[in-house]
């Protein structure tokens, strides 16, 4: 696999960076993946909002989510359990805590219990700082919050408030999924994407092949370094991971 | 003339909009005002909503400079973090802001206000009051005399983009630059800058300029831009590829074979030969005869016996 995806990658480990991943007309989940067990080898403490899948989907063979989770490594927020106990409250007094996803059933237009939760899971105690290394917050995805019906700049207040948190308070890293389907003429989601674009310091945008589905090179992403130049490279995902190779160049067609 | 318009010596007064584009960002550019202001030693007022104030002080001051007075936008502007005080950004707050710091001594003229960015303020307030904010350098009582914002074009329908725009003295759009392949930058520009200036005396100035923003954020402006961009022949993309070239069997004709194909009539068209092969007329053609039998009742008026009368 090439090496030059994982030296950018890695500049995240010395900076504060706002990373956006946009997916288009395919699944760039795997890079969720990528930069988790990135982050999580990294002995950073990891916040990981995952809004579209379980938690037992994220354990792969080179994730160890419960063991990470015991540790106190990792907060992962689940969000399709978490909405289901906000629609369906087993008892009515409900109101003693702020929940998270509050926005789903009262008509608040903030997503402000969503980013107290994640600053009170990244602020790190004394006990916590010789422990880990900067915090991280994984967003799994944004454009969820879009389709449920959250205004733009409510989702863009929320980011805005979780990277000065992470990224100017604590020199941490946030990394955010969104969907990128431009040809659709959605304007909340592009606004979305381009208010990103102009806050983030690495944007890799994944898409599939124009040619359509191939075995071997499941599809192409392009790196992009604020103030730096443009990279391209293609992908494969395998089991254990993804390996990145420069435009051309699968093993299948050398 | 987008050097110009920074040092202040052409068109200093009234509102400057700079318009970026997610493919060049126009927070250098605005630094480079900036900094071309604290070194006139004017007072600049900067409301800072999108970036930290250390990302916007590194490499423009140290944070000892009083003409530079910072107000922090970023850090807590919808109070969700603690509820002491809280940042107001209304217009009304802006605008005691900056009296109260106001220089007791001299009652003219002299403060710059930096809005970064006009499109954060626009996403939270009315655009009625950002309108008003703006309307700040025209007002003889005012302390403004000048007002430079940046705003992201993307983010906005394109009916608040032009009436913004429409406000403004000078506008900068920057646009990215189009791909040159051949040719050696002594420095790499970083995008083009379309300065549209309108005078008081209702003329227009417009220039188009390449830019880049060095790191003290001292402007270079690349001037052989236009003579660049005719000396480079546009690369031929398209060369059309003979579909019937490289193939294992042949799709091409011979002349006699085109010939055999352009004689040869298809099936079903209709020729006099198809006719004569198909029909045998007999001399004076076909004849029907019709011997009515003795329970027809055959009516002229009404042959098919369907009418109703």
């Amino acid at each position: 696999s090439f090496s030059a995806p994982n030296s950018i990658i890695s500049l995240l480990h010395n900076l504060s960076n706002c990373v956006l991943l946009s997916e288009s007309k395919t699944d760039g989940s795997f890079l969720i993946h990528h930069f988790l067990s990135f982050f999580l080898k990294g002995t950073c403490k990891v916040c990981f909002l995952g809004l579209v899948q379980s938690f037992s989907h994220y354990s792969t063979v080179g994730i160890n989510m419960l063991q990470a989770r015991e540790k106190g490594q990792l907060v992962f927020f689940e969000g399709l359990r978490n909405s289901l106990d906000m629609l369906l409250p087993e008892s009515d007094a409900s109101d003693a805590e702020p929940q998270p996803l509050s926005f789903l059933r009262w008509p608040s237009t903030d997503l402000r219990n969503l980013f107290d939760f994640v600053n009170s899971s990244l602020s790190q105690s004394e006990n916590d700082m010789s422990r880990w290394a900067s915090p991280v917050l994984l967003i799994d995805d944004l454009s969820v919050l879009l389709s449920l019906g959250v205004n733009p700049t409510a989702v863009l207040d929320f980011i805005h408030y979780c990277r000065m948190a992470v990224c100017s308070k604590q020199q941490g890293n946030m990394v955010t999924l969104v969907h990128n389907e431009d040809d659709l003429g959605d304007e909340d989601c592009d606004l979305v994407l381009h208010a990103l674009t102009h806050q983030s310091s690495l944007i890799l945008q994944v898409h599939g092949l124009n040619t359509g589905y191939c075995r071997d090179v499941h599809g192409q992403d392009k790196f992009q370094l604020k103030r730096d130049h443009t990279h391209v490279f293609q992908y494969k995902v395998h089991d254990k991971g993804v390996s990145f190779f420069a435009p051309g160049t699968s093993s299948a067609v050398l | 003339m987008l050097s110009e318009v920074i040092t202040g010596s052409e068109g200093g007064e009234g509102f400057v909009l700079i318009k970026d584009c997610v493919q060049c960002g126009g927070r250098g550019l605005l630094k480079s005002f900036i900094k071309a202001a604290l070194l006139r030693n004017e007072t600049v007022h900067v409301f800072e909503f999108e970036i930290s104030q250390e990302e916007m002080y590194s490499g423009l001051t140290d944070g000892t400079s009083s003409s530079l007075v910072f107000h922090n936008g970023y850090t807590d502007p919808l109070n969700w973090i603690s509820n002491e005080k809280p940042f107001d950004f209304s217009i009304q707050s802006i605008k005691s802001q900056i009296d109260q710091s106001k220089d007791k001594e001299s009652e003219a003229k002299n403060v710059i206000l930096v809005l970064d960015s006009l499109s954060w303020l626009l996403h939270h307030i009315p655009i009625t009051d950002v309108c008003q904010l703006l309307q700040e350098p025209k007002r003889k009582e005012s302390t403004v005399k000048r007002i430079i914002a940046l705003m992201h074009s993307e983010l906005h329908d394109q009916g608040i983009v032009g009436s913004v725009s429409h406000m403004a003295n000078t506008v900068v759009t920057l646009s990215p630059i189009p791909e040159f392949t051949t040719v050696n930058w002594e420095v790499d520009p970083y995008a083009i800058g379309e300065t549209v200036q309108r005078k008081k005396s209702g003329k227009v100035n417009r220039e188009e300029e390449c830019y880049t923003v060095q790191k003290d954020f001292s402007l270079i402006i690349h001037h052989d831009l236009h003579n660049r961009k005719q000396a480079i022949p546009k690369p031929d993309n398209t060369a059309q590829v003979d579909p019937a070239a490289n193939l294992t069997f042949n799709l091409r004709l011979s002349e006699e074979e085109r010939h055999a194909k352009e004689r040869l009539s298809l099936p079903f068209t209709f020729s006099e030969k198809k006719k004569h092969s198909i029909l045998q007329p007999r001399p004076g053609g076909g004849k029907i005869v019709y011997e009515p039998d003795a329970q027809d009742d055959f009516d002229e008026e009404d042959p098919d016996d369907d009418l109703d009368v």
